[in-house]
């Protein structure tokens, strides 16, 4: 490329747009044309303000609507089949946009970290209710069913009345039945908020969510913790979302499973999310078998977090890599230095976790919301 | 990666560590020629110098050069900004001993922040006046499309019209904003 054709490419470096190529070719050219890199260097902080997706929504609202449709005038002649009926299409859908209401204002829904549901509450199965003939009525005579008012329970459970079975109304005339959906079903014992959390490894009825979700738990399913449909709010647990990516050849990152073996040399970051303010911490394992800090940052609740913030993490030779990734309410300033039983304990539990839980990418705590509380996830590279 | 790659210096890794260090040279000379447009020669040398000891030691397992330069060029950003809300707060240049220096954390303090809701702003009061063919194309940008998607989505008869336009929107963008994306300082 000629010098005035890679200045060109300095619109595309803080947006991100250039490919590995042309990477390569703007920065080799820098490094050897002082005007280039100062322009380069002056591009930093709008590089800085578009990293942030915020403020990429707000510049795209400012930008208007997509136009659509390519930059060239159309040259083909209206009338034929296919540009009628494309035609058509675009008329429904433009009849659907007018229709359909749309809000004014971009608003990102809100995302969950995790989410923490029980199972339904249990239902108090309740004796048939016995209506015995007076004395001295005849059998035959229509008697009004009776029905129990519903008892104040506990706050956990849920009152229904359960279906006459037919021995208990063969006396009776046919009495009033009630709705399928207040019939009981048996109720499962309600497990500790702590036990139902940890133990649950499939997306079942009652016991599901971020907390003990699969490997590439929807992202319809995250959001702030909040009360589930037919759970129990359990307040603001401290929950972590990680993810591992890796780097194609063609420059782009996409998650992988942290089980997926890597070809050695190939370029990985971590994402990293909290559910709740906190600090997080990224240690890795060394070959001493130590811990050594390698991130670590004041975190904000749902935003994410790369590990490294810039560049990749890159390993030449076969051989797991272990990394522990630890969120914290209260800074932890010696985390790496702290006692290595303490770690190891730490690295223990949150395997016992995943091996619980397969391969989730959530950790979260369900200890009461204290200062002291912390969510460890222990992550394991497997290069080849 | 310090000691976890401490292993895995081997032959490939030594022809890597020469890239590695060719670049940085490089690096460094870029670095301080375009620090000395923004502060004193020994306080431009210094930095460039605080620059390179982050980048060997904190950084060491940032190897390529796309994101050698990138990385580079933040902590530059970051260093320089340090330098001047010292200077401010003490009325003078400080230079910073080698026991001083700061491993950063690269996250926007309060004053970064401040700065980036006001450029935040002016840029899209900016980006509002453009054309439409500039908007298109700087959505598309935004919206994480490739030069050589672009290219398709818009219809451009190869990909050099496409870096034609994107410059052009560009030097407009910048005018727009005054010459600068950052307000003087």
């Amino acid at each position: 490329m000629k010098r005035e054709d890679l200045e060109k490419l300095l619109g595309g470096y803080a947006t991100n747009t250039l490919s590995d190529a042309e990477q390569r070719e703007l920065f080799a050219a820098a490094l050897s044309d002082q005007d280039l890199f100062d322009k380069l260097a002056r591009e930093q902080p709008l590089r800085e303000l578009l990293q942030d997706p915020g403020a990429r929504s707000r510049i795209l609202e400012a930008l208007g609507p997509a136009r659509g449709g390519s930059e060239r005038p159309r040259r083909a002649p209206l009338w034929r089949p296919w540009l009628l009926g494309f035609a058509a299409a675009a008329a429904a859908v433009l009849v659907i946009a007018v229709v359909v209401p749309r809000p004014k204002k971009f608003v990102p829904a809100p995302r969950t970290v995790a989410e923490l549901r029980l199972p339904p509450p249990p239902v108090l199965q309740r004796e048939p209710v016995k209506v015995l003939p007076p004395t001295g009525i005849s059998k035959s005579r229509p008697q009004e069913p009776r029905r129990t008012a519903p008892r104040q329970l506990d706050q956990n459970a849920q009152l229904k009345l359960e279906r006459r079975p037919p021995s208990a109304t063969a006396q009776l005339p046919s009495a009033p039945a009630l709705e399928p959906s207040a019939v009981a079903q048996p109720a499962a014992p309600l497990p500790s908020p702590a036990v139902s959390a940890m133990q649950s490894s499939a997306p079942a009825q009652g016991v599901l969510g971020g907390v003990a979700g699969g490997a590439f738990a929807p992202r319809a399913a995250l959001g702030r913790v909040r009360p589930p449909a037919d759970g129990v709010l359990l307040g603001l647990n401290l929950a972590l979302h990680y993810r591992l990516l890796a780097r194609k050849p063609d420059g782009r990152e996409a998650e992988i499973a942290p089980a997926t073996p890597l070809a050695t040399g190939t370029p990985v970051r971590l994402s990293l999310e909290a559910s709740d303010r906190g600090f997080l911490y990224v240690l890795e394992r060394t070959s001493g078998n130590s811990w050594r800090t390698l991130f670590s940052t004041p975190a904000e609740a749902q935003r994410i977090y790369l590990v490294p913030s810039e560049g990749t993490l890159r390993y030449y030779e076969p051989g797991p890599r272990e990394f522990l990734v630890l969120l914290t309410r209260q800074p932890q300033p010696q985390v790496a230095a702290a006692d290595p039983d303490r770690l190891q304990a730490l690295v223990a539990q949150a395997k016992q976790e995943n091996a619980k839980r397969r391969q989730t990418m959530y950790a979260v705590s369900v200890d009461a919301v204290t200062p002291s509380q912390q969510v460890a996830a222990d992550i394991v590279l497997n290069f080849r | 990666m310090g000691d976890a790659c401490g292993t895995i210096r081997t032959a490939p890794r030594r022809i890597r560590d020469v890239e590695r260090d060719e670049i940085l040279a490089k690096l460094r000379e870029r670095i301080v020629a375009f620090a000395a447009s923004h502060m004193t020669g020994d306080a431009a040398e210094d930095l460039a110098q605080e620059v390179l000891i982050l980048l060997h030691e904190k950084y060491s397992h940032v190897e390529q050069l796309e994101d050698l330069v990138p990385l580079s060029l933040q902590i530059v950003r970051f260093k320089i900004i340090s330098l001047r809300r010292k200077a401010q707060r003490r009325g003078e240049y400080n230079q910073v001993s080698l026991a001083d220096i700061q491993v950063p954390d690269l996250e926007p303090g309060p004053g970064v922040m401040l700065e980036r809701k006001a450029m935040l702003e002016r840029l899209e009061r900016a980006v509002a006046q453009l054309g439409e063919r500039c908007r298109e194309l700087i959505r598309l940008k935004l919206e994480g499309a490739s030069f050589s998607e672009i290219q398709k989505r818009m219809g451009a008869a190869s990909i050099n019209t496409i870096y034609t336009w994107d410059h052009r929107c560009r030097k407009h963008l910048l005018e727009l904003m005054g010459g600068d994306w950052e307000p003087e300082k």
